[in-house]
């Protein structure tokens, strides 16, 4: 068994198989063998949001790990084609606050799979809306200044509708 | 909502690589979205520019290019590839709206062809998709509704992809007359004049091969010479041997087995060489044309448009690879004008010298049908400056008084203007009004063009929509001409006509509201 202690300090406990779907935790676990009952400390990740993150991991134990560079390969295009499967769409639906988090958590524990469930979700929600709506959906603000905007605008000008 | 938190460049970067992977249908608006998330701030812009974020929607995209052109832009913008993508796009745009004027307009229609199919193939991917969009059968209005014209501007976009790939089958002709190209390649030009890119029939090669080769694993068809493992497609050695005759083994080794088969023969080993070498390509395309030829005589189903297109294959092959001047004027004879306005100028013509008979008789038989073309194009019909009366209108459903079947009008002519010859072969003048009658070029419904006397059509009442379908199945030029049908019922019964196309409300002004009015008054045929 592994000890995490959260943000907000909580511990939590998992199995190592399940924990080490995160490769950062992974590494940090080979890194000082000999010392596991050390409790690893994960100060960018809320007890909320590991809660969700192990919920995933227990649902995935035991699934092989994506090759470290996966992403070059070409065959990797076409695996990602492939939908959210119902458990993870499932396990997605929540807030868009938590939503983040949870990317936001998926990228700083390197969990590759969780981050593209994540990022496809966005993704699905970002796709045919304007940039004022991403901008809102993002809370961002605009940070270019007119003339800027107007000469992006014109440097897109292709990609709508012909 | 408590604050949104802020999310970093590369978790950005991350989602925006997850919009290639949405599925192809949606990769126009997933590369739209990319385009404006470059227009949110300067985060996401930095985050959507990168080359490799836009590569697999430039991969998906476009399958097909002009390769020399490709080779130079990619000389200009490297890897650069949301740029390439924008640079495709624009020359999709371009290639788009041709296509309205085509569809739109019938006088200028051949320029606008020779301009679009200078674009050639890089744009086929746009024009493919734009017809996938497109596809289906005519539709049927009967709430009153007019048709947008779809299913004429699919016909067109159809037309001009055709067009664009026998321009490239008569590019590889000419690598293939100065041996620049193996056979499978020579081979494969042949279904350029069928409306299918090289890419596309190499995919189907690549495909079968796995499916054969899997199937013979399966079966435990042997792949052996000598050893068990043998794998020929995994040899280094593309070519290997195969006896048709011997299934135990089929795999012939060109070391031993063929020296052996060919000694029997009492073929001298020096001589071996030459006769197990490849076959060059023209003579095998040469022959597959002959033999395409031979199964257009022999009595088949073969529909009207895989006809032409086969018959303007062989010719086109037989005139460009084995010189035959003699044939060129049976050639063009057979030729839309479309046709001489692409393939036919753009690629066949500048491949025979200057000077050459083969050259001079392309250029004077294109200059005749385009110069027709252009004449026709300009035609108007106005029924109302008829001196006799025209019963019928362009897109009317009829059936034939003496042969029962039934047609569709797309064009009619104030008297006769058929030949002589004709009109004595045809006994028109056993008609009550004998030539002296308005006559109408017809669709047959199974899939005929006909030349019909006004005594001899009689509008067909009660029209079903099945019978529409049957019109769909057998005319493939009909949507050129149509672009839906307005159907009107009143009790058990009903009327119905073609919408004409752009190109005939231009050319025949009249006829349309003379249409849309009978079909209206389908009432009358309860009290009648």
């Amino acid at each position: 068994m592994v000890l995490l202690v959260t943000s907000d300090n909580e511990q939590f406990t998992a199995d190592k198989e399940v924990v080490e779907r995160s490769v950062l935790i992974k590494n940090m676990l080979e890194a000082d063998v000999g010392e596991s009952d050390q409790p690893i400390p994960l100060p960018n990740v809320s007890s909320a949001v590991l809660k969700k993150v192990l919920e995933y991991c227990e649902h995935h134990r035991g699934e092989p790990l994506p090759a470290p560079d996966a992403d070059q390969s070409q065959d990797d295009t076409r695996k990602r084609t492939t939908d959210i499967s119902e458990w993870d769409q499932k396990f997605i639906t929540v807030d868009q606050e938590m939503l983040f988090e949870i990317i936001l958590a998926a990228n700083y524990l390197d969990i590759k799979s969780l981050l593209d469930v994540g990022c496809k979700t966005v993704a699905n929600m970002i796709k045919g809306k304007t940039p004022e709506e991403i901008r809102k959906l993002f809370n961002i603000v605009n940070d270019f200044t007119p003339e800027e905007e107007a000469q992006i605008k014109k440097e897109n000008e292709w990609a709508e509708d012909r | 909502m408590s604050e949104l938190p802020q999310l970093p460049l590369d978790c950005i970067v991350h989602i925006l690589s997850q919009l290639s992977s949405l599925g192809t249908e949606d990769e126009e608006v997933a590369a739209q979205t990319l385009a404006r998330c470059s227009q949110v701030n300067s985060t996401f812009r930095e985050a959507s520019s990168g080359g490799t974020l836009w590569e697999p929607h430039y991969r998906a995209r476009y399958q097909h290019c002009i390769e020399d052109r490709e080779t130079e832009r990619k000389s200009i913008y490297g890897d650069n590839y949301k740029v390439l993508y924008a640079e495709r796009r624009k020359l999709d745009k371009t290639a788009l709206a041709i296509m309205d004027r085509i569809v739109e307009d019938r006088r200028g229609r051949t320029e606008r062809a020779t301009e679009i199919v200078r674009l050639g193939l890089d744009v086929w991917d746009a024009l493919r998709l734009e017809a996938e969009s497109l596809e289906g059968p005519l539709s049927v209005h009967s709430d009153g509704s007019e048709p947008e014209a779809t299913a004429t501007r699919h016909y067109w976009t159809r037309a001009i992809m055709e067009e664009i790939t026998r321009g490239y089958g008569v590019q590889v002709w000419r690598r293939m007359r100065q041996n620049e190209i193996s056979f499978v390649e020579g081979y494969n030009s042949m279904s350029c004049f069928f409306g299918k890119t090289f890419k596309q029939v190499n995919d189907v090669l690549v495909d079968i091969t796995h499916q054969a080769r899997e199937r013979m694993l399966k079966t435990g068809i042997p792949l052996t010479i000598k050893d068990a493992n043998y794998d020929p497609w995994e040899d280094d050695d593309d070519d290997f041997y195969v006896d048709t005759f011997d299934r135990n083994n089929p795999i012939l080794s060109a070391e031993d087995d063929i020296p052996r088969l060919l000694s029997r023969q009492g073929v001298s080993a020096n001589r071996a060489t030459d006769l197990i070498s490849p076959c060059g390509a023209i003579p095998m395309v040469l022959r597959a044309g002959r033999n395409v030829m031979a199964a257009l005589h022999s009595p088949r189903n073969t529909s009207a448009s895989l006809a032409r297109a086969a018959v303007i294959f062989t010719f086109s092959m037989h005139i460009q690879l084995s010189s035959r001047p003699d044939l060129v004027p049976q050639f063009v004879a057979g030729c839309e004008p479309l046709d001489c306005a692409t393939f036919v100028s753009e690629d066949m013509v500048p491949a025979h010298p200057e000077g050459s008979q083969t050259r001079e008789l392309l250029t004077l038989g294109i200059k005749e049908v385009l110069d027709r073309e252009k004449a026709e194009a300009e035609v108007i019909h106005f029924r109302s400056l008829e001196e006799s009366s025209v019963q019928h209108f362009v897109g009317l459903v009829f059936r034939h008084r003496l042969y029962n079947y039934i047609g569709s009008i797309f064009g009619w002519d104030p008297v006769c203007a058929a030949s002589e010859d004709w009109i004595r072969d045809m006994n028109v003048n056993t008609l009550p009004r004998q030539r002296h009658q308005p006559f109408y070029q017809c669709f047959c419904n199974d899939g005929s063009i006909r030349y019909v006397a006004e005594d001899n059509i009689k509008p067909l009442l009660n029209v079903s929509e099945e019978m529409f379908g049957v019109f769909h199945r057998n005319i493939s030029i009909l949507p050129r001409y149509f672009t839906g049908i307005q159907m009107a019922h009143a009790g058990t019964t009903s009327r119905a006509r073609f919408f004409l196309s752009p190109e005939l409300l231009h050319s025949y002004p009249e006829d349309d509201d003379l249409g849309r009015t009978w079909v209206e008054q389908v009432e009358s045929d309860l009290t009648g």
